[in-house]
């Protein structure tokens, strides 16, 4: 403690400006690199009038955003992506709270251990867990032959293979992402507040809805926002799950970029994802800090 | 230095007796060593560049042993073009195999060189249909799209393409219709309707969305072979020659069901790259790729329909690639310039009028 502002107190000013920026160069530089400059590549191609040349060959030209905007199909895709984002999000939220809630309040010594587990299935690739629903949620998969042998149904329902599939699939794969969301925003949660109220006269019931919601909420929103944008950006699951049915932005890119060779327009559908992603989490931001204040 | 290697095997097999000899075979090598270097290939993966490596590269390494030959796998023909462009200015492929309708727009955007009819005499043994853009790229080979069924659970296969509306196929069918396969069911379903799809593909549509309510899976995963062989479908629309390698390596689950209205092969072309450093070796490859020799093993062992006119089949091998005699007839090969101008605007509208609806 007596040593640190000793050695700290003459570089002061500029000198430690300099410094931090210094520090700062390596990342920006990689930030550059791996972000910058791919995403300048992408709004350069979006502009590019010749389709059969890749990279943004050819003059500059809006076609390929006139050809999505004023596409209603463009407009139901974006909107089916905000629906399955939001249908992704509230069950990922509502089943992660109670976890992430138990583990920030446990006292038992295997909290370290359990909370490895909440957020293990990220050591998994999600492609493998689609599939592992695939499995489940199939025609002949384990629900559908369980329901059958228990004579409650007489053919397949239809589980997959559809937006229910994906957004299932969805939900249980992004879980541990607002699990850590929660646990990182829990900071504020306080025992002596709610031992407070329970001693001035509040039930449970009460403690929770003044007490522990309130100061959870902003950690709840950081995940709610977290699943969301995750799930409007997924490609793999809503394909795999979806069965061709499903269309959101991130298909939409796919098979224009790998199935028509449409590159500018496939660059354009990923800027409007690009705006779409920039002013949700905009807005989210403004109204989480209006909440805060 | 394989040369050395072998015209000092050469001088001490045969010694100074065989001077005479020696100059005249010297003739011989001449014209095989005058070409040397290196052919880099990019091309399909899989059991595909299993086949093409042993059938077609190999026996031509053997006749051209002062011919390096590299073989690199690519993902899909789209990566192939992402590749070629990126090296447009400096290309390190020589040639490529691709799907034809991406090798028309590679053409079309100067990625590919006119093939030297002097150099690549086997041209003229190539149909017309097959010479695409100039000779930029020439179809090589044609697997067909068939209808592939699980042996066990579908004991009566289906005998017409029209079968796949039946009914009794309710959420069992899966077709990944979205691409290639989609482009080309269309002008199958147009031709059983009676109808030319240069004209209009509304008939093939409209079959399309008859047979929806059977579909499970409008993408299936892993792929449409994998769907069949683990049961999840009885039914898929998929291509050939892959499921009659299955059909023999993986127990006979799959079967392969070749419709009587014949079909249509999705083509693959070979393309010398432009700007190749090694065009001269390349051509004589692409020679020997096209020529009758390589064109008939390479059907027999992939079961992907030769395009050479000089390829005769032997019965056993043409039916597992075309099927039966009546529908070897009617097998029909499509004007690839007007599809794959089409391509994309089919496929918009098979998702939005099929597949977003049902």
């Amino acid at each position: 403690m007596s040593a640190a502002p000793a050695t700290g107190s003459p570089r002061s000013g500029g000198n430690s400006r300099a410094l931090l920026l210094m520090l700062l160069l390596p990342g920006l530089a990689a930030l550059m690199v791996t972000f910058l400059l791919p995403l300048i590549w992408l709004l350069r191609a979006s502009f590019a009038s010749d389709t059969t040349s890749a990279f943004g060959g050819g003059d500059v030209t809006l076609e390929s955003y006139r050809a999505v905007l004023f596409d209603p199909f463009y407009w139901q895709v974006a909107w089916n992506t905000l629906v399955l984002g939001f249908n992704v999000a509230v069950p990922a939220v509502v089943l992660s709270y109670p976890i992430a809630l138990f583990l920030t309040r446990t006292t038992s010594r295997f909290r370290g251990v359990l909370t490895a587990l909440a957020v293990a299935p990220l050591l998994t690739s999600s492609v493998v867990r689609t599939y592992g629903w695939m499995v489940i949620l199939g025609d002949r998969g384990v629900i559908n032959s369980g329901l059958q042998a228990l004579s409650l149904t007489g053919g397949p329902i239809r589980l997959s293979n559809n937006s229910l599939g994906a957004t299932v699939a969805l939900v249980e794969i992004l879980m541990p992402y607002a699990i850590l969301a929660m646990l990182s925003g829990f900071g504020r949660l306080n025992l002596q507040l709610e031992e407070a109220a329970a001693m001035l006269g509040a039930n449970r019931l009460k403690v929770f809805t003044r007490i522990i919601l309130p100061l959870s909420l902003p950690g709840v929103l950081t995940a709610a926002l977290l699943v969301f944008v995750l799930a409007i950006s997924s490609f793999v699951t809503p394909r795999l799950m979806g069965g061709g049915r499903v269309f959101v932005l991130g298909t939409e890119v796919f098979n224009e970029a790998t199935v028509t060779l449409n590159w500018p327009l496939a660059a354009a559908l990923s800027v409007m994802l690009l705006v779409l992603f920039s002013s949700i989490i905009l807005l989210y931001q403004r109204a989480l800090s209006a909440l805060e204040t | 230095m394989d040369t050395n290697k072998r015209m000092t095997q050469f001088f001490a097999r045969t010694g100074l007796v065989a001077a005479g000899l020696l100059a005249l075979s010297g003739v011989a090598l001449a014209q095989d060593a005058s070409v040397k270097g290196t052919v880099n290939i990019v091309g399909f993966s899989g059991v595909f560049a299993e086949n093409y490596q042993k059938f077609v590269i190999d026996p031509f390494k053997a006749k051209y042993p002062d011919i390096t030959v590299t073989y690199q796998q690519s993902k899909n023909s789209a990566e192939t073009l992402a590749l070629l462009t990126l090296q447009k200015a400096d290309p390190k492929i020589d040639v490529a195999l691709i799907d034809v309708a991406v090798a028309i727009k590679a053409a079309k955007g100067g990625i590919f060189a006119k093939l030297d009819p002097s150099k690549v005499k086997v041209l003229d043994e190539m149909p017309a249909w097959a010479r695409l853009e100039g000779d930029q790229a020439v179809a090589f080979s044609q697997d067909n799209l068939a209808i592939l069924y699980n042996t066990e659970t579908v004991k009566q296969p289906p005998t017409s393409w029209t079968d796949l509306a039946d009914p009794k196929y309710k959420g069992r069918i899966a077709a990944k219709l979205s691409d290639t396969r989609g482009v080309i069911l269309l002008p199958i379903l147009d031709k059983i309707a009676g109808t030319d799809y240069k004209t209009s593909i509304d008939p093939a549509l409209d079959f399309l969305k008859k047979m929806a309510p059977n579909v499970s899976t409008w993408e299936p995963a892993p792929d449409c072979y994998a769907v069949i062989q683990s049961g999840e479908a009885d039914l898929s629309i998929c291509w050939n020659g892959r499921a009659q390698y299955l059909h023999d390596t993986q127990g006979g689950k799959i079967g392969v069901a070749a419709p009587k209205e014949g079909s249509i092969g999705q083509t693959n072309t070979i393309g010398l790259v432009e700007n190749s450093k090694n065009a001269e070796a390349a051509q004589l490859f692409i020679n020997y790729a096209l020529g009758t020799e390589a064109q008939a093993t390479f059907a027999e062992k992939s079961f992907y329909g030769p395009v050479n006119t000089k390829v005769s089949l032997p019965d056993a091998v043409a039916v597992r690639i075309y099927g039966s005699k009546e529908a070897q007839a009617a097998q029909m090969s499509l004007d690839w310039n007007f599809v794959a101008d089409k391509y994309a605007a089919w496929i918009q509208r098979i998702t939005r009028e099929v597949i977003a609806l049902n």
